[in-house]
């Protein structure tokens, strides 16, 4: 019979709102995680979010988020894409990663951004779906998106889920960007990819 | 005549993307040279997967229809237990993680080690033999050994502490002779002593109820375990690996396991003998 | 656990050619880069967040790491500081190559421990210069 301790402690001070502001990141984190699930709670667990600099903390902030999820939920943690802290930002994407097409809307929202960066992130985001659903999305950044960095990040994503319908819009993009050795390079390998399964046997 | 695995072979593009696509999600790696043996793995999954192409046996791993990603985890490993094995971690307990806990403990203090998997004990064991053959200050502090599994059948084989000598094969000779009694040819037995040391229990470590009564452990021993869950256990698990810890508590996780796929919540850290990941906040 | 398809730590830095870790988390980024330094005679590890850079530079001495801001799981500044926290990885150049080209992104970069910064797309032979002028840096 293991030595174990009999249920979880409750922290002295009572309900999560308070410790939200506690100095000690572990209440934080463990007041983020008590609001996990209450649909009430998305505003509260997003403005958090906008202060909190603790990585822990953080991640429960979101892991409560996506447990309310929903269209209105991904359309919260899509403005925090807004402020520029790098683990912010990686934390928003996978949260929408999780939210699966709840995110849809809000992340075609962004693919039409006239911040670079936004673009950027939210076809990121598209590597977690469906390739279908993807793909569709891929093609319209390759073939119109003016930014060299979102197109190489809609290459990446291609480089893995992309079908033949994008092969065209992957060959102009070296014409498109004419002085970006990198970009071509970066097509070429998601050609060769797409183009592998296509000459499989029936 | 129908297209079968047999018909099937994986392009060098196609080999490519199935192997960053892994390497994204697993952390696992193959170099070209293994390329045969990937595909020969490959392609007995596809065949049971009954998909007549990699193109759409590619799609279904992708979304790890399945359970199909820790399918192919299985396929590519293989996972034995025996005494000291990965040594080099007993090793980082007892010259360091140990030490740096205890540095600010009074004597007495309880030390609580956790080893889970612990399937038929092996784990356990060694890291009871190793303190007690190098790590003198187990003297001064009391330390409790928690070993759980989710099979009730390794469990009471545990308990049992009966093995072969392949399972001894990296224990020196000397400590063979101190705490193992020869019941005949290939069979040992492990000293009372030391089987009563270890508080066995049964646990299903990606059921978060299960997880949550262990509390205040200062050392978790989680090897080639997670590299078979899937993605959402993982993360539940490594969770509770959280809560259960001491702020400034440890996790040592098999030497081709990786936080980096699962979790930030921990915090690299380095020693001499390999990376273990640690807890933040203030020891005890 | 005995991988027997996976190659055990394969490369050890010997003294003839010096070893780079790429921290990025684009594969077509990682592959680019693999291109142009291995044509410069570099042997070139991967990692594709903070965690597993720290896991590879904590285990293996790189002479020098390249690494992106936004990963997922572990962000470029969060990697740098540990690096810099821990003896091992006090004084490993490192070249941040990244999206972000303000001005406030680099000095952040900067604050974390990076020793260069290069706005993405980086021309090749820019990439190579600033890896062999960090080299040359450190060597002295």
């Amino acid at each position: 019979m293991p030595l174990v301790r009999g249920g979880v402690a409750t922290s002295p001070g009572g309900v999560p709102r308070e410790q939200l502001d506690s100095t000690d990141a572990g209440q934080r984190r463990r007041a983020a995680k008590a609001l996990a699930g209450g649909r009430g709670n998305a505003p509260l667990l997003v403005s958090c979010l906008g202060v909190e600099t603790d990585a822990n903390v953080r991640a429960a902030l979101f892991a409560g988020l996506v447990s309310i999820g929903g269209e209105a939920v991904a359309a919260r943690i899509a403005a925090l894409l807004r402020i520029g802290d790098p683990g912010l930002r990686g934390g928003a994407v996978k949260a929408l990663q999780q939210l699966g097409d709840a995110a849809e809307p809000v992340v075609d929202a962004l693919l039409r951004d006239v911040d670079a960066d936004l673009r950027l992130l939210a076809v990121e985001v598209t590597r977690a779906w469906p390739a279908e659903v993807a793909a569709v999305r891929l093609l319209r950044v390759i073939e119109d998106d003016t930014h060299v960095n979102v197109c190489a990040a809609a290459v990446d994503v291609a480089a893995e889920v992309g079908t033949p319908a994008l092969l065209g819009a992957l060959a102009r993009l070296r014409l498109r960007f004419a002085g970006e050795p990198f970009l071509a390079f970066a097509a070429e390998v998601a050609r060769a990819r797409i183009r592998a399964s296509d000459r499989r046997l029936p | 005549m129908t297209a079968g695995a047999d018909c099937i072979a994986i392009s060098e593009f196609e080999f490519q993307k199935f192997r960053d696509f892994f390497y994204r999600r697993t952390g696992i790696s193959f170099g070209d040279s293994k390329r045969y043996y990937v595909d020969k793995r490959l392609l007995e999954r596809i065949g049971k997967s009954g998909m007549e192409s990699f193109e759409r046996y590619f799609a279904r791993l992708r979304h790890d229809v399945g359970g199909e990603i820790e399918q192919l985890i299985s396929l590519f490993t293989v996972n034995e237990t025996y005494f000291y094995r990965e040594e080099h971690q007993f090793d980082c307990l007892a010259n360091h993680i140990l030490p740096e806990l205890t540095s600010h403990l009074p004597h007495g203090a309880r030390i609580r080690i956790w080893s889970l998997p612990c399937s038929t004990g092996e784990e356990p064991y060694s890291i009871a033999l190793y303190l007690l053959e190098n790590w003198p200050e187990i003297e001064d502090y009391e330390v409790e050994l928690l070993a759980s599994d989710i099979d009730t059948a390794a469990l009471a084989a545990a308990r049992t502490g009966i093995y072969t000598a392949r399972a001894l094969h990296r224990l020196p000779r000397d400590v063979v002779q101190r705490y193992f009694s020869k019941l005949d040819a290939d069979r040992f037995r492990l000293s009372n002593t030391i089987r009563q040391a270890v508080n066995f229990s049964q646990v299903n470590a990606s059921d978060p109820h299960a997880m949550q009564p262990f509390a205040e452990i200062d050392v978790i021993f989680c090897r080639n375990m997670l590299i078979y869950f899937d993605d959402r256990s993982r993360q539940g698990t490594v969770d509770a690996f959280y809560e259960s810890l001491c702020e400034g508590g440890f996790v040592c996780v098999g030497h081709s396991e990786s936080m980096s796929r699962i979790s930030s919540l921990f915090r690299v850290r380095r020693f001499p003998q390999g990376v273990v990941y640690q807890k933040p906040g203030d020891y005890r | 656990m005995n991988m027997d398809i996976i190659p055990s730590t394969p490369w050890r830095p010997g003294n003839e050619r010096a070893w780079i870790l790429v921290v990025e988390d684009s594969m077509v980024v990682r592959l680019y880069y693999r291109h142009l330094l291995e044509r410069e005679g570099y042997g070139v590890d991967e990692a594709i967040n903070g965690i597993e850079g720290l896991e590879k530079a904590f285990r293996t001495r790189f002479s020098l790491c390249i690494v992106d801001v936004n990963m997922p799981v572990m962000d470029g500044h969060r990697f740098l500081q540990a690096l810099r926290h821990e003896p091992m990885t006090r004084v490993l150049p490192a070249l941040v190559t990244t999206t972000q080209a303000g001005e406030g992104d680099r000095r952040a970069a900067m604050a974390a421990g990076a020793n260069a910064y290069l706005v993405k797309p980086v021309p090749g032979e820019l990439l190579t210069l600033q890896v062999a002028a960090l080299l040359g840096r450190a060597a002295r």
